[in-house]
């Protein structure tokens, strides 16, 4: 491409751009409150909410945070303004923890599922609100909502960004050397190790070792599962390194030590290094959740052999063993000690919305803030944001029907901690088994201390 | 060279605790307690107050994720479990390997840039100025800054050593133990040996070159007069600032969380940064003030040394 | 002393001129080695700010320079604006307490004689060896109950429990320092001790006011521990916003560069007006 078409191109985007802010305008302009759902006649006006959430990088965040601005439709339906704190991922899981015992800055929080046990007591049950605004839980994937819920069954927070993992792979590598896309963790290997035959300067996966905010655990706890193996088992006790645990784990620090499919800087990479590896050519592969299917479509974020050319499927399974697909949920929920619960709820029942979560899966007028996630199976299944995102919404949604989530123990800071060293440790070279019988023992002491049992 | 010339200067002071001074006449003793209170108020509020706080707590069990309010006194348990605590423990080895790395690489490297610049030309006068700027900068940024140079992909020291060295190219700096610890003191030796260097300057400086000389006619090799002669001569300013870099490194925890996060592993989990991890990120309040009063005990002993040197102003 | 060993390694068999020179040059080398490894860290950092994102990663060196990188972190989301100002409010308030309360106490540690002085000092001087985290830690939960937390006030609280023993310190040395003779005559000539103070000791101390207050200064705007632990959004310091400035693909460095000037620039451009008295202060106070 010439930089002649190259400008025109940008100015076409940009045109494009300005055509889809005009439109999402205009449309909101015919919405009233009652149709997403919201409190007629403003009751809340004026109210500024603080929400506490990461990663405004994420496009549906992005598209979210400005949607619900000064200024926003939001804003003009309800009087209200949020304002999304931008923390850096690294650091949100134990800034809500603290504000979880320390109250009152924040009114609204989203977190990542497996966080929620800990501060769990610290949230508003939300069941009544549902029944009264008559909202239908059962459009989302159960493992949600039991994501979402406390031990007595309370809703506590309501899915708003979640993720089947999955595989993502370059359709024009695997068509010219005429490979099929793994099922399996065992192919992948293989797959990978053939692609790095013929295409010397490619690495076949890309994968995250590195100790950042338990990134590294993803792949890990797919394959884990694949095999039949468990983190905890149902008394919370640790059992991943019993001899699933210990092939499981050996496969996945054998991909980078022995079969050497990956990059070897891979020892310290956490998901935005591991996916830029993806996104630069230099890796055929990558595992990870499916909302970077929409960055790998992003011309300014991807390089030029890769645009387009990235492919999805299911997360990999185990050879002889089974698929247990993996999910991750952020639900979003309301601080006990918020002294503006009634709006905050308005807030999360409009960013939650159906409607509106549609509208941004299906908004691909800037490329950076392009997002195909989408929480309600009649959202993943809905032509338009399939026909926006390649049809990745329907075949995530058929992932989602049996999907699990991380466990819900409230020791789950330390415990992730204690995993992601260990697992960081492996990859530098410790011995696989006596490793994670270590770890077991240091999450076994973690859940004593906790009350778990004695 | 700017060597300061105020009396508060342990390196050439006698004693800064007994200055010989005249008495002074006008005292006014209510004048005196006046202006001495609020600064007292102040350091036993901000000091005095959280040490007492932090001992009482250490012996309690307090939870944040079960209880915002501190749960029983348990006794030792909290000390007991600190010396059985394999994470703690490491982060004791961890700092311990860290100091040593960092103190004798400062020291070289200061020593080095000392001899380099000892010579009053009009550049080396011009490069002695620039020595206190890395000292200045946010440890953050000194943590950012070495980050990225060391990446591995595109970091520019990374890719200088790979091409000089070709077995390097493409090491990955932080994701080996060793060469972690060695990046994030050198992040640190970068701001602390040229300031180091301009203390040895200035003690250099008070080396007459006739001994030299003398030194020389008498068949003196370089390395001889470096030994017998500059390397005596810089003696004490090498221990206080020897001293001084280890209370530094003791201290470790800005560039550890920007750089590294504790890892590969826990490999680079220093003590400042496992307590904070333990207070801050396990939110276990009592076991975190136990661990820290523990580090005060550790402190205790550097401050000992320190101090006594102070007094003895040699 | 350099000279020499450049003389000695020379090659025999030049004459001295050719020697002289080439110990020069030798020297100007070295010179200029250690000028590099002090000022490329920096200089990286600063060219990093200037670049687009693709001349980053590729460690170019010939560019083509933009301001992108400042119009960005200045704007949402990460307002570095707003930061600024706390950081700024939160080292001025800090120095503004540390020096009229550090600047009595130690006028009294070092012109008073009363029992007890010494052992007063000395604990003084202890005092900056409390481990941060012991301090941070009974801090974070009076804050939590008070509602103090992600405020200025509480950074300045907890600041002074560094600043202030360490400006007592030095400026006792200061105040050693002066002749007590000028004083002394003041005095006889019928000032009583308050107008002494007044209007001739404190003009002569200006200086170490001055230096006191930008060490105090530097070690609020640079620190990273405490406002790590007790802020949370509104009150996020520079060196604890600059870490928001991440995107999909982890650090964006050429925003982190460019937000690396504003925490850098002041106290790059403070140290050089202070450099003199630089090494003592640290002697003095890197104990903290």
């Amino acid at each position: 491409m010439t930089t002649g078409e190259k400008r025109v191109r940008q100015r076409m985007g940009l045109a494009l751009g300005m055509l889809g802010v005009l439109a999402i305008g205009s449309l909101g302009g015919a919405q009233t409150a009652a149709t997403y759902g919201l409190k007629p006649g403003k009751p809340y006006d004026g109210t500024k909410l603080k929400f506490l959430i990461c990663c405004l990088g994420a496009g549906q965040f992005a598209q979210l945070s400005k949607m619900t601005g000064e200024g926003s439709e939001f804003q003009k339906l309800t009087g209200i303004t949020a304002q999304w704190e931008n923390t850096p991922y690294e650091g949100l899981q134990q800034k809500i923890l603290i504000e979880a015992t320390t109250g009152s800055t924040y009114d609204v929080v989203a977190w990542v599922d497996s966080w929620g046990e800990a501060f769990k007591s610290q949230m508003l049950p939300l069941n009544d609100r549902i029944k009264a605004d008559k909202i239908n839980m059962k459009d989302y994937p159960s493992s949600y909502i039991t994501a979402s819920s406390d031990s007595a069954g309370n809703i506590v927070g309501m899915p708003l960004r979640g993720h089947p993992l999955v595989m993502f792979y370059r359709k024009d590598i695997f068509k010219e050397l005429k490979l099929p896309v793994p099922k399996t963790w065992q192919d992948v290997v293989k797959t990978a190790q053939v692609i790095q035959q013929k295409k010397p300067g490619i690495t076949g996966l890309s994968t995250m070792y590195g100790v950042t905010a338990g990134q590294n655990l993803f792949s890990w706890t797919s394959m884990l599962w694949g095999n039949g193996g468990d983190i905890l088992d149902k008394g919370n006790h640790p059992v991943f390194n019993n001899a699933k645990g210990v092939q499981a784990t050996q496969t996945y620090i054998d991909m980078l030590r022995k079969d050497k499919i990956t990059n070897p800087a891979a020892t310290t990479f956490g998901e935005p290094e591991s996916s830029t590896e993806l996104l630069q050519g230099r890796a055929a592969m990558w595992v990870g959740w499916w909302w970077y299917w929409a960055r790998f479509s992003d011309p300014k974020a991807v390089s030029k052999d890769v645009l387009n050319n990235v492919g999805f499927a299911p997360a990999p399974g185990w050879a002889g063993g089974s698929t247990q697909n993996y999910a991750l949920i952020w639900p979003i929920g309301i601080f006990k000690n918020s002294k503006k619960a009634d709006a905050g709820w308005e807030f999360i029942k409009y960013v939650t919305n159906t409607e509106i979560q549609k509208r941004v899966a299906a908004n691909r007028s800037i490329p950076a803030e392009a997002d195909n996630t989408i929480v309600t199976f009649s959202g993943m299944n809905d032509a338009k944001v399939n026909a926006a995102n390649g049809g990745i919404p329907k075949v995530g949604a058929q992932a989602l029907r049996t999907a699990r989530t991380l466990p819900q123990v409230k020791t789950w800071a330390e415990i992730q901690s204690v995993l992601e060293i260990g697992i960081n440790q492996m990859a530098t070279g410790a011995a696989v088994k006596s490793t994670l019988d270590r770890m077991a023992r240091d999450v076994d002491a973690i859940q004593k201390r906790a009350g778990y049992y004695k | 060279m700017d060597i300061p010339q105020t009396s508060a200067d342990p390196v050439t002071e006698k004693s800064v605790l007994l200055p010989a001074q005249k008495p002074w006449k006008p005292q006014s003793a209510s004048l005196r307690w006046v202006m001495l209170a609020p600064a007292l108020v102040v350091i036993g509020a901000t000091i005095l107050y959280p040490l007492a706080s932090s001992f009482v707590t250490s012996f309690r069990d307090w939870r944040l994720i079960n209880s915002p309010t501190p749960g029983p006194f348990v006794g030792f348990d909290n000390y007991a479990r600190a010396f059985t605590d394999a994470n703690f423990l490491n982060s004791l080895k961890v700092s311990g390997i860290y100091m040593f790395i960092s103190v004798v690489l400062t020291l070289l490297i200061g020593l080095g840039i000392a001899l380099l610049l000892s010579k009053p030309t009009k550049l080396n006068t011009f490069a002695r100025t620039l020595l206190i700027f890395p000292f200045a900068v946010a440890p953050v940024l000194k943590g950012y800054s070495w980050k990225f140079m060391l990446n591995p992909e595109y970091g520019v020291y990374a890719k200088m050593i790979g091409d000089v060295f070709d077995p390097l190219k493409g090491y990955v700096w932080l994701g080996h133990e060793f060469s972690a610890l060695v990046a994030i003191a050198m992040s640190e030796v970068w701001g602390w040996a040229p300031l180091f260097a301009l203390m040895f300057i200035g003690a250099l400086g008070s080396i007459s070159p006739e001994i030299n000389e003398a030194a020389k006619v008498d068949g003196a090799t370089n390395f001889h007069i470096f030994r017998k002669i500059t390397l005596p001569l810089l003696a004490p300013v090498i221990y206080i600032v020897a001293l001084l870099k280890v209370i530094s490194a003791f201290k470790m925890f800005d560039q550890v969380a920007v750089m590294t996060g504790g890892g590969p592993g826990d490999s680079t989990q220093t003590l400042y940064f496992h307590v904070f991890q333990t207070a801050f990120r396990n939110l276990d309040m009592g076991y975190a003030s136990a661990l820290s009063y523990i580090l005060v005990a550790l402190m205790g002993v550097i401050a000992t040394f320190y101090v006594r040197t102070l007094m003895k102003g040699d | 002393m350099q000279s020499s060993v450049n003389r000695s390694s020379s090659p025999r068999g030049l004459s001295p001129l050719a020697r002289k020179r080439l110990g020069q040059g030798v020297d100007i080398i070295a010179t200029l080695v250690v000028i590099f490894f002090v000022m490329f860290p920096l200089v990286w950092m600063i060219l990093a700010a200037f670049k687009n994102e693709i001349d980053v990663y590729s460690s170019r060196l010939f560019f083509q320079p933009t301001l992108d990188n400042f119009r960005a972190v200045f704007a949402s989301p990460t307002l570095l604006g707003s930061h600024t100002w706390i950081s700024v409010l939160v080292s001025f308030l800090t120095v503004a307490i540390t020096i009229p309360l550090g600047a009595a106490a130690s006028y009294v540690l070092s012109r008073h004689r009363f029992k007890g002085r010494d052992s007063l000092f000395l604990l003084i001087l202890i005092t900056q060896f409390v481990p941060a985290v012991v301090v941070a830690i009974p801090f974070f939960n009076l804050f939590r109950t008070l509602g103090l937390i992600d405020t200025p006030i509480a950074l300045v609280i907890v600041y002074l429990s560094f600043t202030l023993p360490y400006a007592i310190w030095m400026l006792r040395g200061f105040f050693d320092s002066l002749p007590v003779e000028v004083e002394e005559a003041a005095f006889i000539d019928g000032c009583n001790e308050l107008q002494t103070l007044r209007y001739v000791t404190l003009p002569l101390v200006m200086p170490g006011l001055i230096v006191a207050g930008v060490f105090a200064f530097i070690s609020a705007w640079n620190e990273y521990f405490f406002a790590l632990i007790l802020t949370k959004s509104d009150s996020l310091t520079l060196p604890i916003a600059i870490q928001t400035i991440s995107g999909p693909r982890g650090p964006v460095w050429e925003q982190v560069s460019a937000a690396g000037i504003i925490v850098m620039v002041p106290i790059l451009v403070m140290s050089l007006f202070i450099r003199k008295y630089f090494v003592e202060g640290i002697t003095v106070g890197a104990v903290k």
